[in-house]
This record gives C-alpha cells, sequence and structure tokens, in this order.
C-alpha cells in the first residue's frame, strides 16, 4: 500500500511565526509510527526553521507577502518546500563557517544542509523554491 | 523568555532562564526551553545586565535546552568573544535532547567550547 500525505503552511514571515513549523509537521506525521516520526521531526522542524529565518532575514520580501511551506510524506521520503516571492540568491555561493573557527553568523544554512538529505534551491517565476529532503529509513548519518 | 524558574506563564512555551552565582567569579545562566530566534534577542538583553557583565567565568547550562537554532549558537559566540577579549570564559553544560547536542556537533561547538557533563551540575 502507498500513502501519501500533503499539507500546507502559510506563515508570517517574521520570527514567531517559525513556531508553527513544529506542530504543523507533526500534525502531518500523526499517522506515523511514533519512532520514525520524532526521528523525521526532529531534523526537519530544525532545517525548515533555518531555512524560514534566512528568508525573514534576508529575502526583503515585498509587502504583505507570506512564506508558503508544502510537505510530501512518503514511504521513501519527506519533502518540504519553502517557497517565497523574495530576493533571487545563490544556494551555492553561501559558504559554510570556517572549520574551528567561531562566527556568529553562516550557521543557519549550515545546519539545515546537515539535517537532510538533499537542500536543493531554483528560481521560479514567483520567487524562490527551496526542498529539503529527508529519506526515510536512514539515520541521522553519523551526526 | 522567562526570567525566573516557575514557567507557569500562559500562551506559547517561553524560554526559562535562571542566573546563579556559583563561586566569586563564576556564573552559572541555567536555560530551559526552546533556545531559538524568538528568544535570542531578550536573553541577549538578561547577558547585558551588571550581574552577568561583571562575571569573569560564565557557564551555560544547556542541559534542559529542548531545542537550538542557530540564534541561540549566536548569542553563546558573542558572549565567548566578549569573554575572551577581558580574560574571561564560557563553558556549556550538555543538552540532555539529543536533537540540541546534534546542533553542537555539527557547527563544531562542541570542540570550541569547554563541554562540561550535566552530572557537574550544582558543583560550587
Amino acid at each position: 500500500m502507498t500513502s501519501v500525505t500533503t499539507a500546507t503552511l502559510r506563515l508570517a514571515p517574521d520570527v514567531l511565526s517559525t513556531r508553527e513549523i513544529g506542530p504543523w509537521l507533526r500534525t502531518a506525521m500523526r499517522h506515523v509510527d511514533a519512532e520514525t516520526a520524532d526521528a523525521l521531526l526532529s531534523r526537519m522542524e530544525l532545517a525548515v526553521h533555518e531555512v524560514c529565518m534566512n528568508v525573514v532575514d534576508h529575502a526583503h520580501l515585498p509587502a504583505d507577502s507570506v512564506i508558503e511551506l508544502s510537505l510530501v510524506l512518503s514511504s521513501t521520503d519527506l519533502t518540504v518546500w519553502v517557497r517565497d516571492r523574495g530576493a533571487e540568491f545563490d544556494l551555492a555561493a553561501i559558504p559554510d563557517p570556517a572549520e574551528g573557527v567561531l562566527q556568529e553568523r553562516g550557521y543557519g544554512i549550515k545546519i539545515a544542509r546537515a539535517l537532510v538529505s538533499e537542500l536543493s534551491y531554483r528560481r521560479t517565476r514567483s520567487g524562490n523554491e527551496l526542498a529539503l529532503r529527508i529519506d526515510r529509513g536512514g539515520r541521522d548519518g553519523g551526526l | 523568555m522567562a526570567d525566573s524558574d516557575d514557567g507557569t506563564d500562559a500562551g506559547p512555551p517561553r524560554l526559562r532562564l535562571r542566573v546563579t552565582r556559583s563561586a566569586a567569579d563564576r556564573t552559572v545562566i541555567a536555560l530551559a526551553g526552546r533556545f531559538d530566534a524568538v528568544e535570542a534577542l531578550a536573553v541577549r538583553e538578561r547577558l547585558a545586565r551588571a550581574d552577568i557583565t561583571g562575571a569573569g567565568h560564565l557557564v551555560f547550562d544547556l542541559a534542559d535546552v529542548t531545542f537550538l537554532d542557530s540564534a541561540g549558537l549566536a548569542v553563546l559566540v558573542r558572549t565567548r568573544q566578549d569573554r575572551m577579549r577581558t580574560g574571561g570564559s564560557v563553558s556549556l553544560i550538555r543538552p540532555v535532547s539529543e536533537d540540541s547536542m546534534r546542533v553542537l556537533r555539527l557547527t563544531q561547538f562542541d570542540q570550541i567550547f569547554t563541554m562540561v557533563d550535566g552530572r557537574a551540575r550544582g558543583t560550587t
């Protein structure tokens, strides 16, 4: 049997609204066994949170626009898309902080990259689209 | 942020912060809950008060931090940089939460900061 769950969420582009991400993901995974749900939720919530904070801080969104989240949970993976109408950016050009050197900024995308199986970006006609995918059945990759 | 240890406020769960001076020049800042972008500014403001700015050696007790993001990490970095300039130090008590500890590992904070086992909490 193949079961696919989908869900959407519209987030106001502010810091406090990021608190809605966890409950939204948890609701979407209510039919998944607890162990799988916990493993997916803990990693995806923080990864999506960091991506959304990046949008809030850097995307220069037009007035009254929102961050649109959607997800697909299938038997093989959980994928969340984060879409916004902000300025184009180059995900590949965002460097990870230097090894062993503390800095105040720059950890958000590094954290998101590390928590998911794949983080990808594309520019669409309406704006930015980031896709975060975690493969089910994988573990923490040694982290 | 709730600057107390009762944590009974209504509404969304808030980070609880409690400051304890455990020795003449050593102060423990115990955090409990979500240490994220929502809370980071309030924590920075609390850290700017005299009882903490006057302490040379700070210990962030992260044992009960259940969610840690890059904004929380930035608070730790800034505090450590400030202390290093004046000959002080910042150490961290390990989070019990595996999710929070994972963030410290993947950013290598666990190698840069002095990490203390939670069982040492309360040591004076």
